[in-house]
């Protein structure tokens, strides 16, 4: 069984070439996060290596061996933990030493399945030399060697990584699909499916976690709660939280990132609204806190804030100074109608 | 996993199969029949135009054990033992990764070996633009006496990293991209050998798509193939290739003139929740755009669009000004997908900026600076030369940059004379295209490009930080400096006169202003100075 | 559930063997680890970083059979540190750890669940030969060390090995030079196989064959991915490499123009001493093979530039022409090291052209080096 959500031209690309014996040896799955890149990805490496056929049953020892990532044949290959930095947070790239090592196993017959894939996770954290390391390997592997690259923004990648993949898209599941897998086969609540479904904006991944796990959720309305806490607070309060969050970015760059995503989404949905665009925003949960506070703003303040989270996103990419990014960026921090009121210095 | 993929199934394996490059191969086969081999070539050229192979060629021609005329003949055991990837004597060497002085040491120790069994050692060094500065310069020792057995063959395809010492020890070939027809012919082939029925409308398709580079027409062909099978439409290509959007380009460019943006808020979701990349969307988008522009300039027919569609874009350009117009594209043009992955926002935020144009005084250029428009200063200077990056940004569609409105446009993009250094280094791209030909070897742009950005203003001196210390030497020699000095009063209007210093080469320094701090950003444009720069970590 | 006791002497040195194979990199974080299973009389310990598994059985008293994984360096280094005598090791029902005791030490060690360790691969079936463990542990020292280290082609790191008949032929090539051995089986094969060996497994496999006199048992299963050598109490799988090799009967010259013998402690005397002049010149030592009435010498040397020259002669019997021709002076000095004859043969043919190696009296061997280019 397929077991990806949603995605049947990808799988039915797959099969068919697979049936016909024409599975390239390199892929690239393209598709947002939690879209489900790496089930697919684990699901061809299961079909290539099945005991039973050419589709994985998901049941004999070789899916299951893969399926729990025990699997001596099949890698995913990401980014690893940055051990340094004392927390779980991952390094910042896939390095050459990662891709050498690839090469190297690469080389080998399979240990114990008949095909050997290597699953490059997040292909966007390939630096400049492991992607052009793995050039070579990714054009000519040696025979039962498939390997599959996983990216979100494929605009991110080297063009001669890509023309050497076939490329194969993964699209947002819809939000019913969603809804109905999680109530039918995950036997979770209608009105937790369906507020899940909507949430994640088809990454399909991201509500199964969040049905399962409650921190999700909770992180979330932590997170938006902090955020519009700020924009009402004090200059001295912004400026401690971008204090406390460039502390964290030394030690999980990941997460900071993921706080920055969020505002984008949020102020985003500002603009919408203020737009009279309501059907598209990302936190449909909190539509009647966005309308409420999208009347504080004029649309040019929430662009330019927009794209002040932009500027700090690239530049704590660029290895900027986290504190001073995070200081500009509470800097620009737009007052609302309302606050201007109240404080009319300001 | 029983086949090859077509690009590896279907490489060139003669001189002769090698499409769309005459111009090199006939040098190369001509060098090959009168015996005048070089001992070091530079391949240089966009990615998937055929340099690997043509290196592998060469390799297979010297050393080809056959009595034919043609060589290579692809038969005989040291022909053979290259095309299976195991002959001894062909050495494919990896730049990037692969790039320090280390490798290098050892290459040229291992260079002195005599050949195993061919008659020359041929090695191959794929991306060599990676070499770092040292590592060249061992190279360089070694591309000045080569042993006679020894040829290298280095590839690139960023010529301009590539040092001038070592330049000028090669024979330079460039590779061009792929011409359409040069294309579709190659594709035909394939569709021929593979049993793929295809009419010539959708090689066109997907040729334009591939953008000169081979290898991802022949890789486009083979997902198009095995998604629908040997027998695909018209239709069903676009829809591969995201094109199937044509109403939607026109829904959206019209909500964008009427300044409707809910509308065209709308317009950009459905196209992303339909799955269709929006990359692809906006620059068909941006094409229709430059269409309007050029049907409103009055020059319908260099817009290549069909005639009941040009009348349609006759009546929409008729309800806006050219000069919105022309900052609508760039608003559009400008966009940088690779910014995020969540990748409505950024034709979002391009819309919104259009209903903001109206409302703001001369709006400030907000996200990343990409010259679109040809941004001539003085009509009466011979043009800089922008044709190509105008072509990468509207897709090589016809030759339109000679256009009056452009020009116009133009003139309104560089505010004379500049006051600041982020005024500067906001044309400064603008104004290293304008010293292409300039030089000694005609490559001054290139230098400068690659070489250094610009750090600082002081009073009328202009500081230029350099990332090496040879080139930094260069340009602070009087004969260049000078060059750039009177360039940099042609563009700018200003004498300003050119200080160069030696500074750490930023990761990404296209986008330096940008990882600058913004508090400094805005200290400088207060008057601040940058007398010392700290390297973030 | 397990329940065992043995030597601490016997579960220290079956650690130490199957510690070669444990993974130092984790791609799979259990391969740290090393397999413990108490199986009818015997322990057996087993360890794989998935190119090469080692198994090893010992004696061991059985009181409950049952299987884990631990931590292999851990287990191994207090092991060592133990005093010698009886070690009794548990592990409690259902439970995910050893309790290890010995003496008036005891040692608590977490583990993994040994479904999840890495089948250990068994290969029953397929091409069976034996070799005398000697022969095979000479015929690797004098093959191996001509693979390359690293490559971007995986083959060259490789030993080729073809059975035929009752031979077995290893080669290897670094695309500097070649080294070809034939060996005679204790077997005949039925079918012609050729598989590539990684040379590391093969050094590795040189190690465990140290002390031991039996012949050696080797299996190469029918997908050939995998080739098992079965020594006493150890059983040593490795994985083969896939490609192709090159062609190397092509790269051995077929005639010469210059042949002379040497002898060989002296020619590598007088190899080494140049190789100390030629550390600074890419290596480089000079050959002069000159021929005099029947008789003839070699001399050998090198220059450090700038800082001095030396020359060395060995008496030759020299046929054919006098040649000049360069060598990198470690490949010499690796050849001869393991030629293990008294006299050698060296054929040249130009300065430029491979010269051969072969020991005197021998014809199982022969080495074919690539010269240097040099302005002499």
């Amino acid at each position: 069984m397929w077991n990806v959500i949603g995605q049947p031209k990808a799988v039915e690309l797959l099969r068919h070439s697979l049936e016909s014996g024409r599975l390239a040896h390199a892929y690239l799955f393209v598709g947002q996060p939690h879209v489900g890149k790496a089930t697919l990805a684990i699901n061809l490496a299961q079909a290539l290596n099945c005991e039973q056929g050419i589709e994985p049953c998901g049941q004999c020892r070789s899916c299951l061996r893969i399926a729990a990532g025990k699997h001596a044949d099949v890698q995913i290959i990401g980014r690893l933990p940055d051990t340094g930095s004392g927390e779980a947070g991952p390094k910042k790239e896939i390095s050459i030493g990662q891709i050498r090592e690839l090469q190297q196993a690469a080389g080998l017959r399979p240990y114990e399945g008949k095909h050997r894939v290597f699953i490059i996770d997040s292909a966007e954290h390939l630096n400049e030399e492991s992607a052009n390391c793995l050039l070579k390997t990714l054009e000519e592997p040696p025979p039962e060697v498939l390997i599959i690259l996983l990216a979100a923004n494929d605009a991110r990648l080297l063009p001669t990584i890509v023309s050497r993949c076939q490329r194969v898209e993964l699209l947002p599941v819809p939000a019913n699909t969603i809804e109905q897998e999680l109530v039918e086969h995950r036997q979770i609540e209608p009105d937790k499916a369906k507020a899940f479904s909507r949430l994640c904006r088809g990454g399909i991944g991201w509500a199964i976690s969040a049905s399962l796990n409650e921190r999700l959720p909770q992180e979330r309305s932590l997170r938006l709660n902090e955020l519009q806490e700020l924009v009402t607070t004090s200059l001295d309060k912004r400026f401690d939280f971008a204090t406390k969050l460039a502390a964290q970015f030394n030690k999980n760059r990941d997460s900071v990132e993921e706080v920055l995503r969020l505002w984008l989404d949020w102020w985003r949905d500002l603009l919408l609204v203020k737009e009279g665009c309501a059907e598209f925003i990302t936190n449909v949960d909190q539509e009647e806190t966005l309308v409420q506070h999208s009347e504080g703003y004029n649309v040019a303040e929430i662009r330019h804030f927009i794209e002040a989270i932009r500027a700090a996103l690239e530049q704590l990419e660029q290895n900027a100074n986290p504190r001073l990014v995070l200081e500009v960026l509470m800097l620009s921090i737009p007052n609302r109608e309302e606050e201007r009121i109240k404080r009319p210095s300001a | 996993m029983a086949s090859q993929v077509f690009y590896r199934k279907w490489r060139p394996r003669t001189l002769a199969q090698v499409v769309g490059q005459e111009p090199v191969t006939k040098t190369l086969a001509n060098a090959l029949t009168t015996g005048r081999v070089a001992h070091a070539y530079l391949f240089c050229g966009p990615r998937g135009t055929g340099k690997t192979s043509t290196g592998r060629i060469l390799a297979k021609a010297i050393n080809c054990l056959s009595d034919d005329q043609e060589k290579p003949c692809n038969s005989c055991s040291m022909c053979q033992a290259i095309n299976e990837g195991r002959a001894l004597d062909l050495v494919e060497i990896d730049g990037a990764s692969n790039r320090g002085i280390d490798e290098i040491r050892d290459l040229r120790e291992k260079i002195n070996f005599a050949p195993i069994s061919a008659k020359y050692k041929v090695y191959i060094i794929d991306e060599v633009h990676m070499l770092t500065e040292p590592a060249f310069n061992a190279l360089l020792k070694t591309l000045e006496e080569p042993p006679p057995h020894a040829i290298f063959v280095l590839a690139t395809t960023e010529i301009h990293k590539i040092p001038l010492t070592i330049l000028s020890r090669c024979q330079r070939f460039d590779f061009r991209r792929l011409t359409k027809i040069d294309m579709v012919g190659k594709l035909q082939d394939i569709c021929e050998h593979e049993g793929i029925r295809a009419e010539s409308q959708v090689l066109d398709l997907i040729a334009r798509a591939a953008t000169g580079s081979l290898r991802d027409a022949e890789n486009l062909l083979e997902q198009i193939f095995l998604q629908y099978g040997s027998d695909f439409s018209l239709t069903q290509v676009s829809e591969k290739l995201g094109l199937s959007s044509d109403a939607r380009i026109y829904e959206l460019a019209k909500h964008i003139l009427n300044k409707d943006i809910s509308a065209g808020l709308a317009t950009i979701n459905s196209v992303s929740s339909d799955g269709l990349d929006l990359r692809q969307f906006n620059q068909g988008l941006v094409e229709y755009l430059r269409g309007l522009l050029m049907v409103k300039a009055g020059a319908p027919d260099t817009a290549d669009f069909p005639q009941d569609v040009v009348s349609e874009m006759k009546q929409l350009a008729a309800s806006v000004s050219m000069t919105d117009l022309s900052k609508v594209i760039k608003l559009f043009a400008q966009i940088d997908f690779r910014a995020d992955s969540q990748s409505t926002l950024s034709m979002e935020l391009a819309l919104v900026d259009c209903s903001l144009l109206a409302a703001e005084r001369p709006q400030k250029v907000i996200s990343k600076e990409k010259a679109v428009i040809a941004p001539t200063i003085d009509t009466d200077e011979p043009r800089p030369d922008n044709t190509v990056q105008q072509q990468e940004v509207t897709e090589a569609e016809s030759p339109a940059s000679e256009e009056p409105p452009t020009t116009k446009i133009a003139q309104a993009a560089i505010p004379q004379p500049p006051q600041s250094i982020e005024q500067i280094r906001q044309h400064w791209g603008e104004f290293v295209n304008a010293c292409r030909g300039m030089g000694s070897s005609g490559n001054l742009d290139a230098l400068l490009r690659s070489a250094c950005e610009a750090v600082a203003l002081e009073d009328d001196t202009l500081v230029l930080g350099f990332y090496w210390d040879f080139q930094r030497a260069k340009v602070e020699d009087r004969k260049y400096r000078h060059l750039v000095e009177k360039k940099l009063q042609d563009v700018f209007g200003v004498p300003y006169r050119v200080r160069c210093i030696l500074t750490p080469k930023n990761k990404a320094p296209k986008t330096q202003q940008q990882a600058r701090d913004p508090l400094v950003n805005e200290a400088v444009k207060m008057g601040a100075r940058i007398i010392e720069e700290e390297p973030n970590e | 559930m397990m329940k065992v006791s043995c030597s601490q002497e016997d579960l220290n040195r079956g650690l130490a063997v199957v510690g070669r194979a444990v993974a130092t990199r984790a791609v799979l974080p259990i391969t740290n680890n090393v397999l413990i299973a108490a199986e009818g009389s015997q322990l057996k310990l087993a360890a794989t970083n998935l190119e090469v598994a080692i198994t090893c059985w010992i004696g061991a008293t059985i009181e409950e059979e049952g299987t884990i994984t631990i931590p292999a360096r851990l287990v191994t280094d207090f092991v060592n540190s133990l005093p010698s005598g009886r070690i009794d090791m548990t592990v409690a029902p259902r439970g995910q750890s050893v309790e290890l005791t010995c003496a008036r030490y005891e040692a608590h060690i977490s583990g993994l669940d040994a479904a999840d360790f890495p089948p250990i691969p068994k290969i029953d079936e397929g091409v069976t030969i034996k070799v005398k463990s000697e022969e095979l542990r000479t015929a690797i020292n004098q093959v191996a060390f001509a693979a390359a280290s690293e490559e971007s082609r995986p083959v060259l790191t490789g030993v080729q090995a073809d059975f035929d008949g009752d031979t077995l032929t290893l080669a290897a090539a670094d695309g500097f030079r070649l080294a070809v051995r034939k060996l005679t089986l204790d077997n005949v094969v039925e079918e012609k196989v050729t598989v590539i060996i990684p040379a590391r497994s093969l050094a590795e496999l040189n190690r465990l064959i140290t002390d031991q006199e039996e012949p050696v048992e080797l299996t190469i299963n029918p997908k050939k991915s995998q080739v098992i050598f079965r020594l006493r109490n150890v059983e040593m799988v490795s994985q083969l490499i896939q490609g192709t090799f090159p062609n190397y009967d092509q790269l051995i010259p077929q005639s010469y123009t210059t042949k002379a013998v040497v002898n060989l402690a002296d020619f590598l005397r007088a190899t080494r001493s140049a190789s100390i002049f030629a550390r600074d010149g890419s290596g480089i030592v000079r050959l002069q093979v000159m021929p005099k009435d029947g008789k003839g010498k070699i001399a050998i040397s090198a220059r450090a530039e700038e800082v001095g020259d030396n020359v060395g002669e060995v008496d030759a019997t020299v046929e054919g022409e006098e040649t000049k021709i360069a060598f990198n002076g470690k490949y010499l000095v690796d050849v001869l090291g393991v030629l293990g004859e008294d006299e050698v043969a060296f054929e040249a043919t130009t300065s430029s052209s491979p010269g051969v190696l072969r020991p005197v009296g021998k014809d199982n061997y022969v080495h074919v080096v690539m010269p240097m280019f040099v302005q002499w």
